[in-house]
């Protein structure tokens, strides 16, 4: 099993390797040249020599390339100069939010998804199932942000005066980092983890003790969260349910049932487990469509996340920012399906042989 | 499609495919698979919807009813609803002469008006606010005596005149209260909501609030309140009274004279007078208050609303005018273009800008009590005592005449482009259609038919998620058809290509690609290849984009599809024969990796038509004009609270159209795979 | 140690007012998109304590099904149409799902053809077979449970059953996991035991080996046993009373020997004579002719009718018109088929 992991693990270095180059390369292929594009009208013939010479870009691509790993392996990713200060001071802002966005829409796809895919299934071909079926199809064939503005309307106007009004937009309110409610006194930095923490949105009031905080907060996060959970939803139900209706026609199941084992039993025990393989595999591939997701949804639900941030480094064309976030992001979804592939082995003993 | 044609079976001569025969796989059953294909409900659903798309597309330029680019208002004789909300046909839309909607009661209406969709009116001794888009009564300001007059201001303060009193609302309740003269039967606010006035038949009283001005001669020192400033003291009963759009300047015509007043230097003096013959019947700054137009006797003329104050044009007419009124007040380049006025039983237009009288319309045998050109001057209203005409302004059409029993008091355009206008009755408020046109779902921020928008969109993101696939699947399976035959090395390179490309969520990789491509590698691409003649550069870049993060997809299934068919008895017969690497990849491999390819890109369309549309929303793809769903949701994005048919639209046009790509795909893929075949 | 398994079974004494099983006019017919398929069409059974009952036939006669139905385990859209099961006189398809439930495993247990795939391959072994006491027996403590797997493991012949009880089903070969199967099956010292085609995945050592265990089992449990198989060599040697089925109705029930000597069916006489016999040299195999009726359009008659030489050899009209009813010939030998009405008569 260790050496499945290990092997796991070394298969992803080439891939993280060439999400570096691949990211490296889109910098280097721009239209135009880097110092055009920061200075602007400053970039004088003299003022680029100088600037490609402090910016190692006088250098020859392999040795660019080696000081830029070694730049990322600092943890250093330049400087934006839209917002002016370095870009994983951005990162610790922005990400916090995000990470808890997709989270939330992850869990509201899971803890929805998978129970609708079990019941369709199990009531194969009833009402139930072709109305989850018939969602799901539209689920999938939606525009995640178009799903965004249509849930703002309907629950940010039409339902406005009454108790099931959600605010269409915003993030909520600021709250006390959790480490001054605490009366710790640690240094916090604008990079250091207790900043990134006291950046989540619903975390900090929580780690804080300020429910009122935390509900306000986490009101913000609802509607984004369902738009953003649609699809993998809609993709993990309908997995859930194709992947449980062919476990039930396993020959173990009817083992299971000649056993003595009680319905709900046969379901939940036996056919679940094995029906859930395929689905963990799906969940860990829809993650992309989240990250994806993230960026449209914040947009139109006005979150400043990652997607917002990213939203607008492209439309001012603040590349390093582009290039940090989309390295991190990439990096973050190869993790995640790492950590799929390692949660495989602990779920399906028959990968343990290979 | 030349499927059946690239079969294995076919090629070899008579002898050779008897030794085949056997150890050859079974042919591509397509036939049994589009047979499989009709017996799933949810491909054929799939199939009616594409075919209805693809119909949409081609036929565009057909169905739609207006020019999906150009704004409706530069298309005159189209009365457009702005923004209204959505008709559809088949429910049976309003047309001319309709009742949209009905604000009737017991009592009757004093005096209405009109302010961001928002009606207020007078009745008995309360004054009533309705949204008009929903016949809703918002609230009741009551008061203990009939209201005489209310005035409405921009942040939403109401003035109201009853028994001697003024009253200033706001969030439902008195916040002022001033006594007044006797019998005020008008009140109005300016514009800068700073002032306002007070009117019986010959005298008004001017108002100030000193809390918005530091310093003024009016206020006395120290004081934050309201204050009268003075009465304009009138020789005869006033006919009409405006106050200028950007100055606290009062324009009153009473008698045969229209004086404009000012109260700036702390007393009320008419600082202009703009003398007449006969008695001046209707008197009007236009939109930006450099003229004023009036009627009197059988002249109408203009004058300059500043300094000096002058005549600048007469028009002279065969009998009395009565309501005059501006056109056009706020098209560029054309403004204050068209007069009118009303005279008898006729309406009659001039053009100013050649002095030529434009048109003289007549309706009817009684006497017109005014005429009203709606604001962009594509219609013109006019009444008589009970009956309503509209005129179409390009052709002189009445479009609509509508007798009631009860007289007409006013008549206001609802929307500067005409269609429908508030008419206020005796005893009623009523918001009339004025024109038969229709649009079907509504018009966009840019005054353009969303509906031949939508119809246009449909040819684009067909043809981009139709061209994107193809180039994906052009490069991707040429790459896996080459990683998967040769092996070894190029695979490993490829595939590890191909892993990274697939390490990223496919919106990010096409943002990032998409900043990398300029403008060149777009218009490389639509001056070479001549489908991409009709798409912009933008959509183009996301096209590419789109292509290059679905490459792996089709290199996967194009490779295992090569590796599983490659050590088959009959390839290896085929190399025993000579057949070269090259053939033996496309006319012998591809045609069996073409079922999972043909599952994978009717699927991926669907998904690439999904990502054109959310680059095109992010801005990064199609820029206007063009009729891109992405695109038209994200211009109107800004306005989904007030017009949540522009936002809804083109999103389950979107939706509809990756539903049939979706579900055909997942009927393919289930007729293909024997597999499911139970 | 098997004793053991059975010390909580205090009720088996032989009852002979009631057979252990009896199975009348079942009828399980399955409803599809293109008709009704009557897998199975009427078919009666009786089992005894300690007698084996073979049932035979080729692949889809209904075999399997008999067995599912008397489990209730038909999955949809087959359903029990008509018929009764009386296991010692209790009626069972009026039974609900709960009631039935407790049963299986219990009272009635089965074993299943390809036994790795029928084993839940995310679960040991041992768990699996802890599981069927644990619901059955949850009275017996958590401890005394987990040694009665190991004691049933070894019972079947299973070496180091301790070790082998964390063993996942694909580490274990075919031969090992059907004695896992068999161990699941007899956990609960059932009244019945339906094993359908126990030993067709397993090569030919392994399954006298394990047609060995059955019987031995059979004679230490005195349980009934419905043995399901394809395979007339089988038959042979397990049997006891042979039930011979062909398109969803037994046509001849008899004692094995009885059928082996005289088997009177037409079919039947196919079937034997269809088995290759050591030392004895063929042109080739005799094969019956033509194929199964379907089974959603029945012809009228003789569901064998349109196979069966001996209806030509005795110009027999009546067997393309109206079906037989099964008779007893001879003592304890019933057929269905009109040459022995004619005999009788």
């Amino acid at each position: 099993m260790t050496g499945y992991i290990l092997r796991r693990l070394i298969l992803a270095i080439p891939v993280i390797i060439g999400i570096l180059f691949f990211t490296f390369a889109l910098t280097r292929l721009l239209p135009s040249d880097p110092c055009r594009q920061q200075l602007q009208e400053h970039a004088t013939e003299a003022v680029c020599r100088e600037f490609n010479r402090r910016h190692g870009l006088d250098q020859p691509i392999p040795e660019q390339f080696r000081r830029y790993l070694g730049d990322i392996a600092r943890g250093d990713f330049g400087d934006s100069f839209e917002y002016g200060y370095s870009v994983s001071r951005l990162m610790v802002e922005r990400f916090p939010r995000t990470l808890e966005l997709t989270v939330y829409a992850m869990l509201f796809a899971i803890i929805v998804g998978v129970p609708l895919g079990i019941i369709s299934a199990y009531y194969h071909h009833s009402a139930i199932d072709v109305g989850t079926m018939v969602g799901a199809n539209l689920g999938v064939s939606m525009p995640v942000f178009w799903l965004g503005l249509m849930l703002a309307y309907v629950f940010g106007v039409l339902l406005k005066d009454t108790i099931f009004w959600l605010p269409p937009g915003g993030s909520g309110v600021d709250t006390r980092p959790f480490y001054e409610v605490w009366g710790l006194s640690v240094e916090a930095s604008e990079t250091s983890i207790w900043t990134f923490i006291a950046h989540m949105d619903t975390l900090n009031p929580l780690l804080g003790g300020n429910l009122a905080g935390f509900w306000d907060n986490f009101r913000h996060m609802i509607l984004p969260m369902a738009a953003l959970g649609t699809i993998p939803l809609s993709i993990i139900a309908r997995m859930s349910r194709s992947s449980l209706l062919e476990v039930l026609g396993q020959n173990y199941v009817r083992t299971a049932r000649a056993k003595g084992v009680r319905e709900r039993g046969v379901v939940f025990k036996h056919a679940f487990r094995n029906a859930m393989l395929p689905v963990v595999t799906i969940i860990g591939l829809s993650f992309g469509s989240l990250l994806s997701g993230a960026v449209l949804t914040e947009t139109v639900f006005g979150l400043s996340g990652v997607g917002d941030a990213l939203f607008s480094a492209i439309t001012g064309r603040d590349y390093t920012v582009v290039q940090a976030f989309t390295i991190v992001i990439a990096i973050i979804f190869v993790f995640v399906n790492l950590v799929v592939d390692i949660l495989y082995v602990f779920l399906d003993p028959r990968i343990r042989l290979e | 499609m030349g499927i059946t044609d690239s079969a294995p079976a076919q090629e070899p001569a008579p002898e050779q495919a008897r030794a085949f025969d056997i150890i050859q796989p079974p042919k591509g059953p397509w036939r049994e698979t589009f047979e499989n294909l009709l017996r799933t409900p949810s491909a054929v659903v799939g199939m009616i919807l594409m075919g209805f798309l693809i119909t949409i597309a081609l036929l565009a330029p057909l169905i739609a009813p207006h020019d999906p680019f150009k704004s409706l208002l530069d298309i005159p004789q189209e009365g457009a609803v702005r923004r209204s909300s959505p008709c559809i046909h088949l429910l049976g839309c309003p047309k001319a002469g309709d009742t949209l909607i009905d604000i009737s009661g017991d009592q009757p209406v004093g005096s209405v008006q009109l302010n961001n969709e928002r009606l207020l009116l007078t009745r008995g001794n309360a004054v009533e606010v309705w949204r008009v888009e929903n016949e809703e009564l918002l609230f009741t300001l009551t008061h203990d005596e009939p209201v005489t007059a209310a005035s409405w201001r921009s942040d939403q303060a109401i003035l109201t005149a009853s028994d001697n009193k003024l009253f200033i609302w706001k969030e439902r309740r008195i916040i002022e209260e001033f006594e007044s003269e006797d019998n005020v039967k008008f009140v109005l606010w300016s514009n800068d909501g700073t002032r306002f006035i007070s009117a019986n038949d010959r005298a008004i009283s001017f108002w100030f609030d000193c809390a918005t001005a530091d310093f003024a001669p009016s206020c006395p020192m120290g004081t934050k309140e309201w204050v009268k400033e003075g009465v304009a003291e009138l020789e005869a009963d006033w006919t009409s009274i405006q106050w200028h759009s950007d100055r606290p300047q009062l324009m009153v015509a009473s008698g045969n004279v229209v004086q404009l007043w000012d109260s700036t230097a702390g007393v009320v003096r008419a600082f202009a007078t703009l003398e007449h013959d006969e008695p001046v019947t209707s008197a009007l700054y236009n939109k930006r208050g450099t003229r004023i137009l009036t009627t009197s006797g059988s002249t109408l003329r203009t004058w300059w609303a500043a300094s000096p104050f002058e005549e600048i044009q007469a028009f002279q007419y065969s009998a009395p005018l009565t309501g005059g009124s501006w056109g056009e007040q706020t098209l560029g380049g054309r403004e204050d273009v068209r007069l009118s006025a009303v005279s008898g039983n006729h309406l009659i237009v001039w053009d100013s800008s050649s002095g030529e009288q434009s048109a003289d319309l007549s309706a009817g045998d009684e006497t017109l009590i005014a005429g009203v050109v709606s604001p962009l001057a594509t219609q013109y209203a006019a009444y008589s005592d009970t009956t309503l005409y509209v005129w179409n302004a390009a052709d002189g059409e009445l479009v609509l005449t509508q007798e009631a029993e009860a007289a007409i008091r006013n008549v206001i355009w609802r929307q500067p482009n005409g269609g429908n206008v508030i008419v206020h009755r005796e005893n009623s408020a009523h918001v009339i259609k004025t024109t038969n046109f229709q649009y079907i779902l509504g018009i966009d921020g840019s005054v353009r038919d969303q509906f031949s928008r939508l119809l246009y969109g449909a040819r684009v993101s067909l043809s981009v998620g139709v061209l994107s696939v193809s180039m994906a699947i052009i490069l991707g399976t040429v790459a896996g058809l080459v990683a998967g035959y040769v092996g070894g090395w190029t695979d490993n390179v490829i595939m590890r290509v191909m892993d990274v490309m697939l390490a990223f969520p496919s919106l990010i990789l096409a943002i990032a690609v998409v900043t990398i491509l300029g403008a060149d590698i777009a218009e490389f691409f639509i001056r070479t290849i001549p489908f991409f003649g009709f798409l912009d550069p933008g959509l183009v870049n996301a096209l590419i984009a789109i292509s290059v993060v679905f490459v792996p997809a089709y290199a996967r299934v194009a490779r295992s599809g090569v590796l599983s068919v490659k050590e088959y008895d009959f390839i290896e017969a085929y190399r025993a024969l000579g057949a070269t690497p090259g053939r033996i990849l496309f006319r012998r491999i591809l045609p069996n990796v073409l079922a999972p390819l043909i599952v994978q890109a009717t699927l991926g369309i669907g998904t690439a038509i999904l990502d054109a549309a959310a680059l095109s929303f992010l801005g990064l793809g199609a820029q206007p004009p063009i009729a891109e769903w992405g695109r038209m949701l994200s211009e109107e994005r800004a306005q989904f609270q007030t017009a949540p048919h522009l936002v809804l639209f083109p999103g389950l046009a979107i939706m509809i159209t990756v539903l049939a790509f979706n579900l055909l795909g997942d009927g393919l893929r289930d007729a293909l795979d024997p597999r499911l075949n139970r | 140690m098997i004793d053991k398994a059975m010390q909580n079974n205090g009720n088996n004494s032989s009852n002979g007012e009631h057979a252990l099983l009896e199975v009348r006019g079942l009828k399980t017919h399955f409803f599809t998109r293109s008709g009704v398929v009557k897998a199975v069409d009427g078919v009666n059974l009786r089992v005894k304590r300690g007698q084996v009952v073979c049932i035979v036939g080729e692949s889809g006669c209904g075999k399997s099904m008999t067995a599912l139905s008397i489990l209730q385990l038909v999955d949809k859209p087959g359903r029990i149409v008509e018929g009764e099961i009386y296991l010692e006189g209790e009626e069972l398809t009026s039974k609900n799902r709960r009631e039935m439930s407790q049963l299986r495993g219990s009272r009635i247990s089965m074993i299943f053809q390809e036994p790795r795939s029928s084993l839940n391959p995310v679960f040991k072994v041992g768990k699996q077979l802890l599981e069927v006491l644990s619901i059955h027996k949850h009275a017996i403590a958590k401890t005394e449970r987990e040694q009665q797997v190991v004691d049933l493991l070894r019972a079947v012949g299973i070496p180091d059953p301790k070790k082998r009880a964390s063993n996942y089903p694909h580490e274990m070969s075919g031969g090992m996991a059907q004695r896992v199967m068999i161990a699941m099956g007899i956990a609960c010292a059932p009244d019945l035991l339906i094993a359908d085609e126990p030993t067709t995945a397993l090569d030919v050592t392994i399954q006298a080996q394990v047609l060995d265990l059955m019987r031995k089992l059979r004679d230490e449990l005195n349980i009934g046993i419905i043995f399901i198989t394809h395979d007339m060599g089988v038959v042979a040697e397990m049997a006891d009373i042979v039930a011979v089925m062909y398109a969803g109705t037994v046509v001849e029930e008899a004692p094995t020997e009885s059928l082996f000597e005289e088997p009177l069916h037409p079919y039947t006489q196919g079937l034997i004579a269809s088995i290759p016999i050591m030392g004895e040299f063929k042109d080739r195999l005799d094969v019956i002719p033509g194929t199964v009726p379907s089974l959603i359009d029945m012809p009228p008659g003789c569901r064998f009718a349109s196979r069966c030489r001996a209806r030509i050899e005795h110009n027999l009209e009546k067997c393309l018109d109206e079906e037989p009813e099964l008779m007893e010939v001879r003592s304890g030998h019933s057929v269905r088929c009109w040459l022995y009405e004619e005999q009788d008569t």
